[in-house]
């Protein structure tokens, strides 16, 4: 009895114990469903692998393709027949159209077997190969043609020419860029232009010459530039920012045309329309802030924004577009930064995030007039390694409600994606994509979907460190971190 | 023989003639003091046959006595008496000056203690002086934690201890009765504390009463003595090979007493003999000053380290920076009415943490505290109230803007306001007349607030202690309570604490049962057994290896807090043995702790990244003759666990990896001899000693963790490949040896 007593006692004594947590602040976005096996999802690859770059097969469907462990690398048909391929060279490009390996050439043989292989093409289709000379590989592939046109470049002391290649077409052997050897050819840049026609170097000597890449019509030195210019090439313009202030020079004519003699911040420059349907502005920075003026040299150049240092994107809808920038210089804080709102008739200039990054808008792509409630949506307090941030989303400041409250969709967050911009209203719903909780690269990290409107965030797979959408289907291709040893590499659904 | 110097300093104060004066008695008068130093030795008996007086609080007397030889004897308690024969002319005052040499291992310097013992609670009490020829201890009393019962040290050479499987963040250091960040300097800087200042350290591995609050684990509660007013002037100056520390005491009109102390050292030269690309420094600074009721003390701390990124691996830049600072002044006033004592504090702080890629937090605090206590024939009552405002606010350190990562802090960064408060009570009932043994029951109540942000926490612990005396050499005791603690980085750091409160208390569910025995020649044993139930708590990764069942972060975190924090839950138990001889030309103790501590990971219940199943310390001083002292310790620890990746080649190749339960393995273990010798020289009014001291004799590797080679490998089709072989794990650790040499003056 007092056995029970005494127990009854030393009960009552510890039931006074009690630890409360009051937290108003707690989460607004409720994680819901439970943690989807990994093993639902169709994984991609058979040994170790992340990263998977997606390629387009000759029927025009798409591939993901990885490397293994080895130095292989194995391309997976992402619809059907589903089929896999197995890619072995000492050294493999994988480009958007095409995969480019690179072999040494058998003994006796010196120099380089370059070998291009579309995937799916037929087995009894022959691939591209060529036989170039000896050296290291140097290979220079235009995303603009298509992956058709590249460059190749022996980096060999006896080099004294590198090939510019067509795959359709003949080859033009080049002399070395003044300023490059043999061994260097990284001394200069090469720029294909959107259709791989032409072909910009800029040599080690600071000039910039055009070449055609078909045949030796064009051959042109377009002057010297320090580094920093702008090529603007569907519009044949050349763009100086720099202490000479703003100025363009035309490819084809050779016209100079000063936009603004005001010195500005080198490489400081940004490409917009700052009202609906008006003409292309260069936005850059001055002594005095965020100055623009029209490409084509139609207007005067206008102070956007005083004090702004940063062009950080346009919001609003088309009859009251507003400029979002920032009040501080880029390249600190890890490439975070404030962000302002720019002042309007009816609302007063506000600082709608304190050290931000990647701000998007989700009327961008609608005509922002025809989307109800539009948003901003950027990673706060992502001024740290790897730029994770605060997943957070805030409407438009109005007269009634000039600053209004940032609601935070989800934490740290490396990659989101508003999936009515890339998937459309109709499936994309208002919702958002998202990895979550990566403050490192762990296990612990996640892909939600994210529905502001219902305040929930369904969980679609754990363990994800990136992601890509697969094109023409609603599904991503994801990266898993596996645990110690690798990750993997699945395909994910994205519910309807 | 006379052990003592007797200083004729003059005769014949009174040297007029007179006819009768071989009739007359004589007196001789003077001073006792202590030899080697110019302390008076208050109430020293001085008596010849019949006739004895004692010293007054200067250590003057004034004896009368026949004219002719007098054998006198002069003896105080902890000195060697002195008896030798004085010539007493009549009529004639002879005015000496007696030195008493200290009793070889008592104390030299008296501890002022007002009232009872504030904290009742199982622990471990030690006195400085032992402590400062302590070996492995470096002359700082504060490392003698590491020798203790229930401490295990799971990085030897750096100075975070693990109690009872909390932790190291968990534990609790108090100075005075204000909490402080940290009581060592970072590396083998020692205590932040002048040794010479500390008066004792007590140790409360658990289960200890509500009067100590805002911690879940261990509590280290160490005083300070007042500036002795004995003499104008007490100083001491220590150089070490990389350190100097300095301390003087003096009295002033009024009754005041001052004591002012400090360190400042250097160890680059010595670091950079063995790891060149480090440099650290540090300092520390006392000043206590006592006026009757009134303390009022200043101190502070710094360490700065700088590592270049070349030996951390990283990509050439500037060094990587790290510093630690904080200063705390705190007016303490104590004072006694009849049955009622109490005490009551105000402290103002200021902290600083410099790390992270130039980022830094700095905190401004002002805390205040009250106790007291109503002592009656079978009941103690004892209340208290404490509370800190603070101002927490991230700091750029960085001259390169470009290179500012602000949000790398992640929650600890923030500024913030913060506010904690605590309430107590606590009654002890004494039922020694009911069972005629010493039977004491302690039970408490406390109740702490924390605020910070949005957020508030409560939490509410009881705790109950029973203290049992069945005989005079047997005792037993039993405690159990819940303990709460705000959430906490888990290492203990300067300006980093109010944080992330959204993670809630951590909690500790404590419980213990002792038993001591007292055993003849000065042998005292005891035996502990304990358990201890986690939750919630903010624990650490120490096994790095990725991801393999790891605990996730608190999703609530971000930056370094989430990359190093871990909300778990865990339990550890074990049991407890120190056998210790305390009095004799030999001391010293064998500490032995067989435990285990578990935390709940994702794929189960499993060992703590700080368990360590075996923790030996034997500890041994010999006093010698010639005044040597010398000492060795052997300190014997299990490795820490690891996860172990048991993938071959082929499984990596296949991708056919199944992820290993965390904790599969054990670090080699970890076994370090240290040896110490001291010698003094005692002169007329100074005392010279000089020392020599190895910690880690064996040159021990400490193992930090394992990596895994990386190597190149054909394959059959012609490849080569990199592969890492994770079935061929390499334990990564460094050899290392800690001689210090040292010479120390006082006066």
């Amino acid at each position: 009895m007092h056995v029970h007593k005494l127990f009854c006692a030393v009960a009552s004594f510890a039931l006074g114990a009690c630890s409360y947590t009051f937290n108003p602040d707690a989460p607004a976005v409720t994680l819901v469903g439970d943690e989807p096996a990994l093993d639902s999802f169709p994984k991609i690859n058979d040994a170790p692998t992340h990263g998977a770059e997606l390629l387009v097969g000759t029927r025009g469907d798409y591939w993901a393709t990885f490397q293994l462990p080895t130095q292989a690398w194995r391309a997976v048909e992402l619809s059907p027949p589903y089929a896999t391929e197995d890619l072995i060279a000492d050294v493999v490009y994988p480009e958007y159209k095409a995969i480019y390996l690179l072999n040494a050439a058998p003994a006796p043989r010196e120099g380089t077997i370059l070998t291009i292989h579309e995937l799916g093409s037929p087995a009894t289709t022959q691939d591209d190969t060529y036989a170039l000379p000896k050296g290291v590989p140097f290979i220079s592939i235009s995303e603009g043609g298509g992956g058709d046109i590249f460059i190749y470049w022996a980096k060999d002391p006896a080099t004294t020419q590198y090939r510019i290649q067509r795959r359709r077409g003949g080859a033009r052997l080049m002399p070395l860029p003044p300023g490059t050897t043999g061994t260097t050819p990284e001394s200069a840049e090469f720029l294909f232009n959107y259709d791989g026609s032409r072909l910009y170097i800029y040599d080690g000597t600071q000039h910039l010459s055009i070449h055609s890449t078909n045949d030796a019509t064009v051959d042109d030195d377009l002057g010297a530039f320090a580094p920093g210019f702008v090529l603007y090439d569907s519009i044949g313009l050349i763009i100086t920012v720099d202490a000479n202030g703003v100025r363009t020079l035309d490819i084809h004519t050779g016209k100079p045309v000063i936009l603004d003699s005001e010195p500005a911040t080198p490489g400081s420059y940004w490409f917009t329309s700052l009202v609906a349907d008006g003409p292309d502005n260069i936005l850059y920075i001055t002594a005095e802030g965020l100055k623009g003026v029209p490409i084509d040299g139609s207007g005067p150049p206008v102070l956007v924004q005083a004090g702004a240092q940063q062009f950080l994107g346009i919001v609003g809808p088309a009859n009251k577009r507003q400029l979002a920038y920032s009040a501080s210089p880029s390249g600190q804080l890890e490439n975070a930064s404030d962000g302002w709102l720019q002042a309007t008739a009816d609302v007063p200039a506000w600082r709608f995030m304190e050290r931000g990054r990647w701000l998007t808008y989700t009327g961008a792509h609608l005509g922002a007039d025809k989307k109800p409630d539009p948003k901003m949506r950027y990673l706060e307090h992502s001024a740290q390694t790897g730029g994770v941030g605060q997943l957070m989303s805030v409407s438009l400041p109005s007269k009634s409600n000039p600053t209004p409250t940032p609601m935070q969709l989800a934490m740290n967050v490396p990659q989101y994606t508003d999936l009515d911009g890339q998937l459309g209203t109709k499936f994309g719903k208002g919702r958002i994509l998202a990895i979550e909780n990566q403050a490192f690269i762990g296990t612990q990290s996640r892909l939600v979907l994210i529905d502001e409107n219902a305040a929930t965030a369904t969980w679609l797979c754990p363990s994800v460190t990136a992601y890509q959408l697969i094109p023409n289907s609603h599904d991503v291709l994801v990266d898993i971190i596996t645990g110690a040893t690798g990750y993997d590499v699945r395909r994910v659904p994205i519910p309807d | 023989m006379r052990l003592g110097i007797v200083v004729a300093l003059l005769a014949s104060v009174s040297a007029r003639a007179d006819p009768s004066a071989g009739d007359l008695p004589g007196q001789i008068g003077g001073r006792v003091m202590e030899r080697g130093s110019t302390t008076p030795i208050a109430g020293a008996t001085v008596s010849a046959g019949d006739f004895t007086t004692t010293t007054d609080g200067s250590g003057q007397f004034l004896l009368t006595l026949p004219a002719g030889d007098n054998e006198l004897h002069v003896s105080a308690p902890h000195y060697q008496p002195l008896a030798f024969v004085e010539k007493v002319s009549p009529g004639e005052r002879l005015e000496v000056e007696y030195r008493l040499l200290t009793i070889a291992g008592a104390r030299q310097y008296r501890t002022v203690v007002r009232g009872e013992a504030r904290h009742e609670g199982e622990r471990f009490t030690l006195q400085a002086e032992e402590l400062r020829q302590l070996p492995g201890s470096l002359g700082d009393p504060f490392r003698a934690l590491g020798s203790l019962p229930g401490v295990t040290t799971p990085v030897p050479i750096l100075p975070y201890y693990v109690v009872r499987g909390a932790t190291p963040g968990m534990n609790g250091f108090f100075l005075d009765g204000m909490r402080v960040p940290q009581l060592f300097h970072a590396l083998a800087g020692g205590g932040v504390i002048h040794p010479d200042l500390v008066d004792n350290i007590n140790f409360y591995p658990g289960a200890y009463d509500v009067s100590f609050g805002h911690y879940a684990g261990g509590v280290v509660d160490a005083q300070t003595r007042m500036g002795r007013g004995d003499a104008p002037f007490h100083g001491e100056i220590e150089l070490r090979l990389y350190d100097v520390s300095a301390l003087v005491e003096t009295r002033l009109p009024g009754g005041v007493t001052v004591m002012a102390g400090g360190h400042f050292g250097d160890p680059s030269i010595i670091i950079h003999l063995l790891q060149p690309g480090a440099d650290a420094l540090y300092w520390d600074y006392q000043l206590r000053v006592d006026w009757r009721f009134l303390t009022v003390e200043a101190i502070g701390s710094y360490d700065y380290l700088s590592i270049t990124r070349e030996l951390e691996l990283l990509p050439p830049g500037p060094n990587d920076t790290y510093s630690l600072m904080f200063h705390r002044v705190q007016i303490r006033a104590q004072g006694r009415r009849g049955r009622i004592d109490g005490e009551a504090a105000i402290v103002g702080g200021y902290d600083q943490l410099f790390a992270f890629g130039g980022q830094g937090v700095e905190k401004l605090s002002l805390s205040a505290r009250a106790v007291g206590r109503i002592a009656l024939p079978h009941f103690r009552l004892q209340a208290g109230l404490d509370g800190e405002l603070s101002q927490f606010q991230a700091l750029n350190f960085s001259s390169d803007a470009s290179s500012a990562k602000p949000d790398e802090l992640g929650d600890l960064g923030g500024a913030r306001a913060g506010a904690e408060a605590g309430a107590y009570v606590e009654g002890t009932l004494l039922l020694d007349d009911f069972v005629h043994r010493p039977l004491s029951l302690n039970a408490g109540v406390r109740a702490d607030v924390y605020h910070a942000g949005d957020v508030t926490l409560l939490g509410v612990d009881p705790r109950l202690l029973l203290k049992f005396q069945p005989q005079s050499w047997l005792n037993f005791n039993a405690a159990f309570g819940l303990y709460q603690q705000p959430p906490t980085f888990p290492l203990p750091l300067p300006g980093v604490d109010t944080f992330a409160l959204q993670l809630g208390l951590q909690r500790a569910w404590q419980g213990s049962v002792g038993i001591g025995v007292l055993m003849p020649e000065s042998f005292s044993l005891s035996l502990t057994g304990f358990y201890q139930k986690f939750f919630n708590i903010n624990d650490v990764t120490v096994d790095f290896t990725p991801t393999a069942c790891t605990s996730p972060p608190p999703e609530s975190l971000t930056g370094i807090a989430a990359s190093v924090m871990r909300q778990v839950d865990g339990q550890s138990f074990g049991g407890e043995l120190l056998l210790r001889r305390s009095k004799g030309r030999v001391t010293g103790w064998i500490a032995y702790t067989l435990s285990r501590s578990e935390r709940a990971f994702t794929c189960g219940l499993r060992p703590s990244d700080f368990d360590q199943t075996h923790v030996l310390n034997l500890v041994v001083q010999a006093r010698l003759p010639w005044r040597l002292v010398a000492g060795g310790r052997l300190y014997f620890a299990t490795g820490r666990p690891y996860t172990l990746l048991t993938v071959t080649p082929e499984q990596l190749l296949t991708g056919d990896v199944q992820a290993p339960v965390r904790n599969n393995s054990r670090l080699p273990d970890f076994v370090e001899v240290d040896l110490r010798l001291d010698r003094e020289w005692i002169f007329s009014r100074f005392v010279v000693s000089a020392f020599i001291e190895v910690v880690n004799l064996t040159f021990s590797e400490t193992y930090l963790g394992v990596n895994y080679p990386v190597e190149m490998r054909t394959l059959p089709s012609g490849q080569t490949i990199k592969i890492t072989r994770y079935d061929e794990p390499r334990q990564a650790g460094f050899p290392w040896v800690l001689p210090s040499l040292g010479v120390r003056g006082k006066f």
